[in-house]
């Protein structure tokens, strides 16, 4: 195998990429206005060895590219990653070259393009296309598989695995894969900037005392940080064929910040929820429920998230709904600019 | 000089120390005889009626429940109305003290925006 790793060669046509390179620059070389929120795109081929970790082998990225735009750019329509065996070498390409000409010289070639429709705070929408061809039965070049309108839906930081193929020649690589992966580029004015959050679990239960817990983060412009709260246990009542049991209540999630021009801040708060019947011995089961809120606040302005009652789906939700009838669960979040 | 002569006129009057001599001149003076008499004569409308008869002290004083002090519904009033300062103080001492002290900072703020997750639109429930 690694006989095979060094007889690799990979060859980017850099001349091809210039024009890329320019992509977020001024014609003059200084930092553009910033005119809106940008995605920030990777279109990238992996490598998987045999009995080895998957690589990035090639990527045309990270890029910004603002809503309307496309990558590659509207000069350069699609990006074409070609694979070939070529004497005991496997030559790999990252090319503009068009795929029906890649195709004279290469036994495998998957073609890409995508348009940024929408880009803001982890709601970044793509529309695009990419092929996949090879030499068929015959020997003659064929499409083996496409998607001429893919829409994708995404996070920040998320990561589509658009196609996958097993390597034409077993000392290239066991397989490859073509990758999308999505960001958001920061306003360079605000990319310094910090977002502090306050988080209080709100417990309200019939016949007892209102409890909270409490968290305090901080976070630079942008980031995603995780939260998870202490569980909240409630006594559960035991039926004539269940075991002594308590019921966990667990709630955790992410939660992101981005301060607009205009003051105010983008949040993106995903929550999840468990709820764990935990016997004595620690055996138990569980069930789990999550949500996404995306919004934008006043800073120091004060959110209450409800959460929904209890799961309906699962085995026996009578359960969960006797355990935890008049109980009510929800998120106080509060963000500001950190000065 | 008229103005002169009804001063010391008016102050012998009143009770007030006055010059002998002054005084003779004033009453001496054109006027200074009228004036004294004058004001003798305001100073008895004054006193005449300044304090209620004795018959109408006894008629009150039978219509008030023979109290001599401050009448009754007077004290209900006044002892109402220092009860509703005392309270507002106190409310008002308490306020200021939790708005000096805030909340604490494990206690959750007022929301001033309610939103809920809503079961199969942007809530999502694994199979349990």
């Amino acid at each position: 195998m690694q006989i095979a790793t060094r007889r690799i060669r990979f060859r980017v046509l850099f001349g091809l990429l210039l024009p890329l390179a320019g992509v977020g620059m001024a014609q003059d070389g200084s930092a553009p206005a910033w005119g809106g929120e940008r995605a920030r795109l990777t279109l990238g081929l992996l490598q998987t060895w045999e009995s080895k970790a998957t690589r990035r082998m090639f990527a045309l990225g990270p890029i910004d590219v603002a809503a309307g735009d496309r990558l590659p750019d509207a000069q350069l329509p699609e990006i074409a990653f070609a694979l070939e065996r070529e004497g005991d070498d496997c030559e790999g390409s990252m090319t503009f070259e068009s795929a029906e000409t890649l195709l004279e010289t290469h036994a495998l070639v998957w073609t890409a393009s995508f348009e940024v429709l929408s880009a803001s705070t982890d709601r970044i929408e793509l529309r695009g296309r990419w092929r996949r061809l090879g030499k068929g039965a015959r020997g003659r070049p064929e499409e083996l598989a496409a998607d001429p309108d893919a829409r994708l839906n995404l996070r920040e930081g998320d990561r589509v695995l658009l196609d996958f193929a097993r390597s034409p020649d077993p000392r290239c690589a066991r397989s490859f894969a073509l990758e999308l992966s999505a960001e958001l580029a920061e306003d360079p004015a605000l990319a310094r900037e910090q977002v502090g959050f306050e988080m209080w679990l709100v417990h309200e239960s019939p016949g007892a005392e209102k409890r909270s817990d409490y968290l305090r983060l901080t976070a630079t412009q942008g980031q995603e940080l995780a939260f998870q709260f202490p569980h909240v246990r409630v006594p559960a009542s035991v039926g004539s064929h269940e075991v002594a049991t308590e019921l966990h209540i667990d709630v955790r999630g992410t939660v992101r910040g981005r301060i607009r021009p205009d003051g105010s801040i983008d949040l993106s708060l995903e929550s999840e929820r468990t709820l764990w019947y935990v016997a004595p011995d620690g055996a138990g089961e569980h069930v789990g429920d999550g949500g996404e809120k995306l919004l934008n606040v006043r800073p120091g302005e004060v959110l209450r998230v409800e959460l929904p009652g209890p799961t309906r789906n699962t085995q026996r939700p009578e359960r969960y709904a006797r355990d935890l009838a008049g109980h009510s669960f929800s998120l106080i979040l509060r963000a500001r600019v950190v000065s | 000089m008229q103005t002169e002569v009804d001063e010391v006129v008016s102050a012998f009057v009143d009770g007030e120390p006055v010059d002998a001599g002054e005084l003779a001149s004033a009453l001496a003076a054109p006027g200074g005889r009228e004036a004294l008499l004058d004001f003798m004569l305001l100073r008895a409308r004054l006193v005449d009626g300044a304090e209620p008869s004795p018959g109408f002290v006894e008629r009150m004083r039978r219509r008030l429940g023979g109290r001599t002090g401050a009448p009754g519904w007077a004290r209900v009033v006044g002892l109402a109305a220092a009860a509703a300062v005392l309270a507002l103080a106190t409310l008002g001492a308490l306020d200021l003290g939790r708005a000096l002290r805030g909340n604490r900072p494990d206690e959750p703020p007022e929301a001033t925006r309610v939103i809920r997750y809503e079961p199969g639109v942007d809530w999502r429930e694994s199979e349990g």
